[in-house]
């Protein structure tokens, strides 16, 4: 295998990375944010408090979605 | 490590005929250090203005684990960050007056009574050293995602004036630091563990848990064993991954070539980042209580 | 990116960190924070009990105004009294004065009266003897005619 072919196969590595990681991010935080507005909805006065939950529960879902764009990008940049 | 080098920075053997072959023949860099011939740079020499940065290319293939190498710039970041929180802290505490307090000091407190109660709402038992422990962990890590918030290149550029090639000042953006703290939570769990509920009780919480019976233990040792090695991996590269990828987008957004363009991307990102900082940081100290808490309590 | 010393440097500095913070900076601190607590704590409870002893300097203050004023009312109603009194007083002396300057005033008419009387029979007399003087024509002896004289001067 020569090198262009190992280059294209890391780049193809790190889209692959990211693209997966940003699928499972987005799901993950849409379906949050919709418990979000339907809690909101059932007890209005809760908002501030649910807000607060919102964003800690959003930083632990982006874990992993950005452990693998990490990664991405060091393959995308310092392998390839 | 062995020999006292510093990666990628190299020292000219003939500094005048180096720095005349640049001017005058404006050839490479590459080709100018291959005529004046080179040597590595080792710490003494730092400073002394003759280190010049040069990659010269892949020295051997390296594995993961490199017991030689220690990444200074990261390092001297979290302890020099490390002194910065420790003085502050004191100096606060000392001077609490009964009077008004000064902002600076209403802050600190405002940070000390927030940990206070995040501690005290998660862990239930007594441990004078969980609430200390979680203050230097929010603080420490507060301190050191924010200078990812100065403009990228600016230390960077004092440094390789010194001779440095790279200095990397966000410490966690290091996967040592992340995975360092993280291990050391990890560890922490163990003592917690036997501490409180006893060789035995650890042993049992690993092997009984999701099915009660001795039948099943090896099936419950692979599925608690799982999630209990997740646990640091998770806690350091989820800081590191956040980190690092926001410091490779700032880079990134640094190398577009209108750079009058660049707050349009770099302030909306900058915000965000502002978010994750603080974020990332919470989130290490909850973890943190909560694995503690989930090591030291029985059923 | 690799795993190096760094790990176990920086593992040391966290484990140092760690235990500077527990002794030197979190009980400070909480030592400071308590302090300020529970200064707050007794200044509030200053503060009740000063609300409370104004509240009930006040209301001892509006207790001594009522008895003031009652007094005040016990007073001016004995000064009307008193008044009364005088006057009463007053008008009875008055009284008595008028019946004396009455009586005096009559005694002085009665007297005058009678002197009055006196004079006007002493004229009356002095014109009748004179006019029996002229009737008669002549002097009046003396001595008959002074009892003659007498004797009708009585009569009148």
């Amino acid at each position: 295998m020569d090198a262009s072919l190992i280059s294209t196969i890391y780049y193809l590595a790190a889209g692959l990375m990211m693209g997966l990681a940003s699928v499972g991010a987005a799901v993950g935080i849409g379906v949050l944010g919709g418990k979000l507005l339907e809690g909101a909805s059932r007890q209005p006065d809760l908002l501030p408090f649910l807000r607060i939950q919102f964003f800690i529960v959003m930083g632990l879902v982006d874990a992993i979605p950005m452990i693998a764009v990490g990664l991405g990008m060091y393959v995308m940049f310092a392998v390839a | 490590m062995r020999d006292g080098s510093v990666v990628d920075s190299i020292k000219p053997n003939d500094m005048a005929q180096y720095e005349a072959c640049l001017t005058q023949e404006g050839e490479a860099q590459a080709q100018c250090i291959e005529q004046a011939g080179f040597q590595q740079c080792k710490w003494t020499d730092l400073g002394q203005g003759t280190c010049v940065p040069y990659h010269h290319g892949h020295s051997g293939a390296g594995s993961i684990v490199n017991p030689y190498t220690i990444n200074i710039d990261s390092l001297g970041m979290t302890i020099l960050l490390g002194i910065v929180f420790v003085l502050l802290f004191r100096y606060a505490a000392r001077r609490s007056t009964t009077g008004v307090p000064s902002k600076l000091q209403c802050f600190i407190e405002m940070t000390f009574e927030f940990t206070r109660d995040t501690v005290n709402g998660i862990f239930h038992l007594k441990s004078k050293l969980i609430a200390p422990l979680s203050l230097t962990v929010f603080v420490w890590i507060f301190l050191m995602n924010s200078l990812d918030l100065l403009p990228i290149d600016l230390i960077s550029y004092f440094a390789g004036a010194i001779g440095i090639p790279y200095f990397r000042c966000v410490a966690s953006a290091d996967v040592n630091v992340t995975l360092s703290m993280a291990t050391g939570v990890f560890l922490l769990i163990f003592i917690f563990s036997f501490r409180n509920i006893g060789v035995m009780g650890f042993i049992k919480s690993l092997t009984m848990h999701p099915f009660n019976t001795p039948l099943l233990m090896p099936l419950n040792l692979i599925l608690e064993g799982v999630s209990l090695l997740s646990k640091p991996i998770s806690l350091g590269l989820r800081l590191f991954g956040n980190m690092y990828a926001g410091e490779m987008i700032f880079i990134l957004i640094a190398l577009i070539p209108l750079w009058w363009i660049q707050w349009t991307l770099n302030v909306p990102w900058a915000l965000f980042h502002i978010l994750i900082v603080t974020l990332q940081a919470f989130i290490f100290m909850v973890l943190t209580i909560v694995y503690l808490s989930m090591a030291s309590e029985e059923e | 990116m690799e795993i190096n010393a760094t790990f176990l440097g920086q593992a040391v500095a966290f484990v140092i960190f760690v235990l500077v913070c527990m002794k030197y900076v979190w009980p400070p601190l909480m030592n400071a924070l308590e302090k300020r607590q529970k200064e707050i704590a007794t200044g509030l409870a200053d503060a009740e009990k000063a609300k409370k002893s104004l509240e009930l300097a006040k209301s001892g203050a509006s207790e001594t105004l009522r008895q003031a004023k009652q007094e005040a009312q016990k007073i001016i109603d004995e000064a009307n009294k008193r008044r009364s009194q005088i006057l009463d007083k007053a008008v009875e002396e008055a009284n008595l004065e008028k019946q004396q300057i009455l009586t005096a005033a009559k005694n002085e008419i009665e007297s005058e009266r009678n002197r009055a009387r006196e004079e006007l029979r002493n004229e009356v007399v002095a014109l009748a003897v004179a006019g029996a003087e002229k009737i008669l024509g002549n002097k009046v002896d003396s001595s008959t005619d002074k009892a003659m004289v007498q004797k009708i001067m009585e009569t009148l």
